[in-house]
């Protein structure tokens, strides 16, 4: 089964209401955008899910080390970095992308208040930009491991830590970074940097996230993936108008959008109110099959006031724009959730039917079979860790409406009916008196 | 949410009802509200759970679908328009504009006000239901066309000829376009409209262009043209807005530019061509021809297939590109070029590569195009028994309150030709009722109303030709040929003039030939009632004929049924209250109004042709009848009749007299006495021993007809042997007034029967003598008589005695006998010849009732 998958995609791993998404660009070359680390469960309704456990033993191994080439991190909350101190323990990590976000946090308030996986990101940040300002002293390029690449630009960016570093390993909206860990990947990977922007410098952690459409390129079929963190309404906005602004509209159009913030509503209500011209940008530039992933918790069937993503109302949005929304937590068998898994071949981008992804994870718990590839093993990784996790009955049933519910069409007739009323007589009797 | 005190009642009306659908988990919803001050909408964006749907093979559905409620001021009374913010569902039936949603093909009938958004609802719920299975339009069910958005300052197109099998794709050999030229009728008054009324391979006509002859239409008048072209698939659903899109949708469809340019700019050469022909001044230089090159407006009509009327017969949609005036002068140089210089290449392509770069910058604008071709459209009297008049050649007599209404009727129904004839002018007085105007004061009615008329569809194709005359009625009938009449496949007599009804009938008495189906209508003296006359083609009887037996019958058979018509159209006495409108010797009319007159005639003309499209079962489906139509009784109605009362008669057996004077026609009551009697008295006396009796009818001298409505038998003091009849008089008196009394004096005495039995009928010297004493005023004897003497040999005579009914006797001598202009002596009847005599029967008899009396009432 495992011959089924090509070499390049994109898996989105089952992690709850969080980010975990691994991009194989080719057997040695994997990026990994976010973590979530669900090894130690933190909430009693959250199962156990090993992913940098299963990660490590997915990717390509390099001296006798596991080895990641690029690791982005969006933003620094938990729910996009936790466990990364265990991953850097355990594999090799070409090169970090990190945001001046973490910089100005903790040069403004030194006692933020920051996870610790999010502090030990930013260690390692640190450690690399002084290599790589070390190596430019001595007029080499830093080592594969030494590695950092500073996405976006802070207005006070002079008056940090990682100001001084050359250009080139800098990067910010409007670039395209096809070099991951010193290899040139044209032809077969690029990534568009959207945002941080500028101006957002300051706001809060969620706005400054990294948004970028990864493009992944076989032959003449291409297949592209915009991750835009966990950004809300007016930077999702200001992205796809600068970007038409500037004529690049080809740097917005998408295969596959990972929908901010788990679902959030906040991509497209202000204070209740819904913005239609992002949900109309978003399907503008949507490619002929287009799917929308939800990397969260199954959506409730109906929003309560002030919960987190996933939001119904947002995902109900979604669903009116594009053909397939799916949800990392309700993808594929009734059992447990099946990573969603895309790939990338001559054709374009095809989301793989999750028997498929699941049958490849057997073969992997049996070693028999052909040995898969790198994509294949990747999500065969990712299937066994949701599998692992998954005997948890109460993850079932928070989806949306039962199987059994009557189609959509029926509900919204009945509802016209019982307005139109006079269909039926008082059931029970009624009185009347003084 | 804008402030909603700005909203109409019904605005916030029906966004209270959508919000009460919206509630509960997982529906509709409405997902924003906004109102527009300007344009006074209120717009709701409403999402809609689609989920738990088995895909179809019509549009696809997403698991959610927003729609954009667009709520009028108006609403409830008028539905809210549904359209969609995205363009996946454009190109598919049904949906305009690419994004609007057309719900109801009639709103008048599908939009419940009542039901409101729910009503709105339910139906875009079944709307996608049908398009997602695709099951919009089922074959045979009218759908959209393609739309074009058209505007009426671009033009209008009126398209009355059939394409037929012009179209590509009734064509196996080809596989391409059809490029046709529609040959067109340009409106005098309105410039702007083409009404097309031919169409011709656009190679045939660029030959006949080229020739300097640009084709003609019927009577050689003038037909100007505009370029066409039929696709074998659709540009698709909706029309581009610009030029190039347009051109490249062509091409697409396997019509290169430069072709359709070519083919523009000869049609464009043609209409200048036909501009000079037809007189219409060329525009000095350095101004344009009005409209378009050759002062006409420059079209191209664009057809593709759609609408399957009859399944697996697509017939072509039209519209129609109006090229704009700069476009149209450069084709119309080029047209030139093309046509007449081979040399000037250059010149040409520069001016080709400019035509085509205008085209492509051109927004296309569409001209309304109206469809009339028989192949798209259904009539809408299509279940009517008005389609009898299809194609007909009427002659409608009279032009007033009944003959304006009736002719009007008859040319909206489809005649092929309409003749109106009445002598009269317009009057002051007459605008009460009859459909002139107060300019029409002295002009001729019939001039008048045929000018009206023929504005009703000028250029109709196959088209209605009107003619009027200002003529005697009773002039033009007694002109109508000998031969019977083939110029009109229905005479219309709405005279209501005595003359002209018996004008007429003389016309049919005296003539050979079928004659075509008659309608006479007339109406009561105050337009509360009115009658119709039908006989069928070939008929013996006519108007005349017909009002005859509708006056006996409802004096006789059916006074009961026709009291009212009796008392109306059949008075006892003159009627003394004539109505004279005008002072002096004016005509006598009716008087009632408009409505009356209107309603009537109306009625009667319905009632005339549901008889003669074999409609009406019974009465009305014999060769003559006569129908009796009321409007509702007044309180001054006597007897209070309504409803519609039908009489039918069989064909009379109609002989010429001898001397070919008079047309005698002999009705199946009469012929059925005679042969009762002749059985009876073979039975009785023997086979050969003759019998006879007294005919009652009507000598009419005018018409030329004797109408023979009964036969007696012999009186009871007859006798009869084999070689004579002596018919007696016991008793003959009192029939002969019993008539009189019954029909109202329409019928009385007019003559004598008698047989011979397997012998020839024809007179012997002593039957001559009888009748002349019939008619000598010494015995009080009417001045002429008709002498019927029945007879015919063995076999056909015993076949006809015993045989069926309504079989004709074999032989009939028919003579109308004068009084002699001598006033002398009767001559002397001979003596009784010798033999064996028989008289009739008893004269005294049981219970002292008449002979005649038990006749009445018993044999028959």
């Amino acid at each position: 089964m495992a011959e089924m998958l090509t070499q390049r995609g994109v898996v989105f791993w089952p992690v709850g209401s969080g980010d975990s998404t691994t991009i194989v660009v080719d057997d040695q070359t994997v990026v990994q955008v976010d973590l979530r680390d669900m090894a130690k469960a933190d909430q009693d309704d959250t199962p156990e899910i090993a992913v940098v456990d299963r990660l490590v033993e997915a990717l390509p191994q390099r001296d006798g080390r596991p080895y990641l080439a690029v690791f982005v991190l969006t933003h620094a909350d938990k729910d996009h970095c936790c466990g990364f101190e265990d991953l850097l323990s355990r594999v090799t990590i070409g090169e970090l992308w990190a945001t001046p976000r973490l910089w100005r946090e903790l040069e403004d308030d030194p006692s933020a208040e920051i996870c610790e996986s999010a502090q030990a990101f930013h260690d390692e940040a640190e450690r690399r930009v002084a290599a790589t300002r070390a190596a430019a002293k001595r007029g080499e390029e830093p080592e594969s491991g030494d590695r950092v690449r500073i996405v976006g630009h802070d207005r006070d960016g002079d008056f940090h830590g990682y100001a001084d570093l050359p250009d080139k390993y800098r990067s910010g909206p409007g670039q395209v970074v096809t070099i991951l860990d010193g290899v040139d990947c044209t032809g077969r990977f690029e990534a568009f940097l959207h945002a941080p922007f500028k101006d957002d410098c300051a706001k809060t952690r969620n706005d400054t996230s990294v948004a970028m459409q990864v493009t992944l390129i076989d032959g003449d079929g291409v297949g592209q993936f915009l991750l835009f963190g966990d950004l809300a309404y007016e930077t999702i906005v200001k992205i796809f108008d600068y970007s038409e602004a500037a004529g690049r509209s080809e740097r917005l159009a998408w295969d596959v959008l990972l929908a901010p913030h788990h679902c959030s509503k906040s991509v497209m209500y202000v204070d209740g109110d819904l913005k239609v011209d992002v949900l109309e940008a978003i399907e503008k530039n949507a490619k002929t099959w287009s799917t929308i992933v939800s990397s969260s918790n199954p959506v409730p069937v109906t929003d309560t006031d002030g919960a987190n993503p996933p939001h119904r109302a947002a995902a109900d949005r979604y669903e009116e724009i594009t053909d397939d929304f799916i949800c990392t937590m309700e993808h594929g068998s009734a059992t447990a959730p099946v990573p969603i898994v895309f790939e990338v071949d001559p054709t374009g981008a095809r989301l793989l039917d999750p028997a498929v992804v699941e049958e490849s994870a057997r073969s992997v718990v049996k070693a028999f079979g052909p040995s898969p590839n790198r994509l294949g093993k990747v999500a065969a990784a990712a299937a066994l860790a949701a599998t692992a996790a998954y005997g948890a009955e109460r993850w079932r049933g928070r989806g949306r409406a039962a199987p059994s519910a009557q189609p959509g069409i029926a509900r919204v007739r009945e509802r016209v009916q019982e307005q139109r009323g006079g269909q039926t007589a008082p059931s029970g009797v009624v009185g009347f008196g003084r | 949410m804008t402030d909603p005190a700005a909203w109409s009642d019904g605005q916030r009306l029906a966004l209270e009802q959508l919000q009460a659908l919206a509630a509960g988990h997982g529906g509709l919803e409405v997902l924003r509200v906004t109102y527009g001050r300007a344009s006074r909408q209120l717009e709701i964006l409403m999402s809609i759970p689609l989920d738990g749907r088995e895909p179809g093979p019509g549009i696809h559905l997403r698991q959610r679908e927003t729609f954009l409620l667009i709520v009028r001021d108006d609403f409830p009374f008028a539905p809210p328009i549904v359209q969609v913010r995205h363009r996946r569902w454009a190109g598919t039936p049904h949906v305009q504009w690419g994004y609007q949603l057309c719900l109801y093909a009639a709103p008048s009938t599908e939009w419940a006000p009542s039901d409101g958004m729910r009503g709105l609802v339910d139906r875009l719920l079944l709307w996608l239901e049908r398009a997602a299975a695709d099951t919009l339009d089922a074959n045979g069910v009218p759908l959209h066309p393609p739309v074009a958005y058209t505007s009426g300052a671009s033009g209008s197109l009126v398209v009355r000829a059939d394409l037929g099998d012009r179209v590509p794709w009734r064509s196996p050999s080809t596989n391409g376009p059809a490029l046709l030229v529609a040959l067109c009728t340009q409106d005098s008054r309105n410039g702007e409209r083409l009404d097309v009324i031919n169409w011709m391979d656009a190679s045939e006509y660029r030959k006949r262009v080229s020739a300097g002859g640009p084709p003609k239409g019927p009577n050689g008048r003038h037909l100007v043209a505009a370029a066409a072209v039929v696709l074998t698939g659709d540009i698709g659903f909706e029309y581009p807005h610009h030029g190039g899109d347009l051109l490249s949708g062509l091409e697409q469809q396997g019509l290169p530019r430069e072709e359709l340019l070519a083919l523009m700019a000869g049609v464009a050469y043609g209409n200048v061509l036909v501009a000079k022909q037809r007189g219409v001044p060329t525009p000095p230089e350095g101004e344009e021809w009005p409209h378009g090159p050759g002062a006409v407006p420059q079209m191209v009509i664009v057809g593709t297939p759609s609408r399957e009327v009859v399944p697996g017969e697509r017939v072509a949609h039209l519209v129609a590109w109006r090229i704009d005036l700069l476009t149209g002068k450069l084709t119309g140089r080029l047209g030139k070029l093309m046509t007449t210089s081979r040399k000037r290449h250059d010149n040409r392509d520069r001016l080709n590569q400019l035509g085509l770069d205008w085209l492509d910058t051109d927004p296309v604008r569409w001209a309304r195009v109206f469809e009339d071709r028989p192949e798209t459209t259904r009539r809408r009297d299509a279940e009517s028994s008005a389609t009898w008049l299809g194609g007909q050649r009427v002659l409608v007599l009279g032009c007033g309150a009944l003959g304006a209404p009736v002719a009007e009727a008859v040319v909206r129904a489809g005649a092929s030709d309409v003749t109106v004839i009445d002598h009269g002018v317009i009057t002051p007085g007459i605008l009460v009722r009859q459909p002139y105007m107060d300019r029409d004061i002295g002009r001729p009615k019939a001039l008048v109303l045929a000018e009206r008329l023929r504005l009703i569809n000028p250029d109709c194709y196959p088209g209605c030709r009107v003619t009027g005359g200002s003529q005697d009625a009773v002039g033009y009938v007694s002109r109508l040929p000998a031969e019977g009449d083939d110029r009109f496949d229905l005479i219309i007599d709405a005279t209501a003039d005595a003359a002209v009804r018996s004008a007429l009938e003389r016309r049919r008495a005296t003539t050979s030939g079928t004659w075509p189906a008659l309608l006479t209508v007339l109406v009561g003296h105050r337009a509360r009632r009115g009658v119709i006359a039908v006989s069928r083609p070939g008929a013996s009887g006519g108007g005349d004929d017909v009002l005859r037996r509708l006056g006996i019958a409802a004096r006789g058979s059916h006074a009961a049924q026709l009291p009212d018509v009796a008392t109306d159209l059949y008075p006892r006495s003159a009627r003394t209250d004539v109505f004279l409108p005008e002072p002096g010797c004016s005509a006598p009319t009716f008087t009632g109004s408009h409505v009356e007159s209107t309603a009537l005639a109306a009625a009667l003309l319905s009632a005339g042709l549901d008889a003669l499209a074999g409609r009406l079962p019974g009465a009305p489906c014999l060769p003559m009848a006569a129908g009796a139509i009321r409007l509702e009784p007044t309180d001054d109605d006597a007897h209070g009749t309504t409803g519609t009362t039908w009489i039918g008669w069989p064909e009379d057996c109609v002989q010429a007299t001898v001397d070919g004077a008079f047309q005698v026609r002999v009705s199946q009551i009469a012929l059925g006495t005679i042969r009762a009697e002749v059985r009876r008295g073979a039975r009785l006396r023997g086979p050969d021993i003759e019998t006879g009796g007294m005919l009652l009818g009507q000598i009419d001298e005018a018409a030329g007809v004797v109408y023979i409505d009964d036969a007696t038998p012999p009186t009871p003091d007859s006798l009869c042997s084999a070689v004579h009849f002596r018919h007696g008089i016991e008793g003959s008196q009192d029939l002969v007034e019993h008539y009189a009394r019954t029909t109202g004096k329409i019928t009385s005495f007019v003559g004598m029967w008698h047989t011979h039995p397997d012998g020839p009928a024809r007179p012997s010297r002593t039957d001559e003598t009888g009748m002349a004493n019939l008619v000598t005023p010494a015995l009080g004897g009417p001045p002429r008589c008709l002498m019927l003497i029945v007879g015919g040999h063995d076999p056909a005579w015993t076949g006809w005695r015993d045989g069926a009914d309504r079989t004709p006797p074999p032989q009939l001598y028919l003579r109308v006998v004068h009084r002699a202009d001598s006033s002398g002596p009767p001559p002397q009847q001979p003596a009784l010849p010798p033999g064996k005599y028989f008289r009739v029967r008893e004269s005294i008899e049981p219970h002292g009732v008449p002979w005649w009396r038990r006749w009445l009432g018993g044999s028959r």
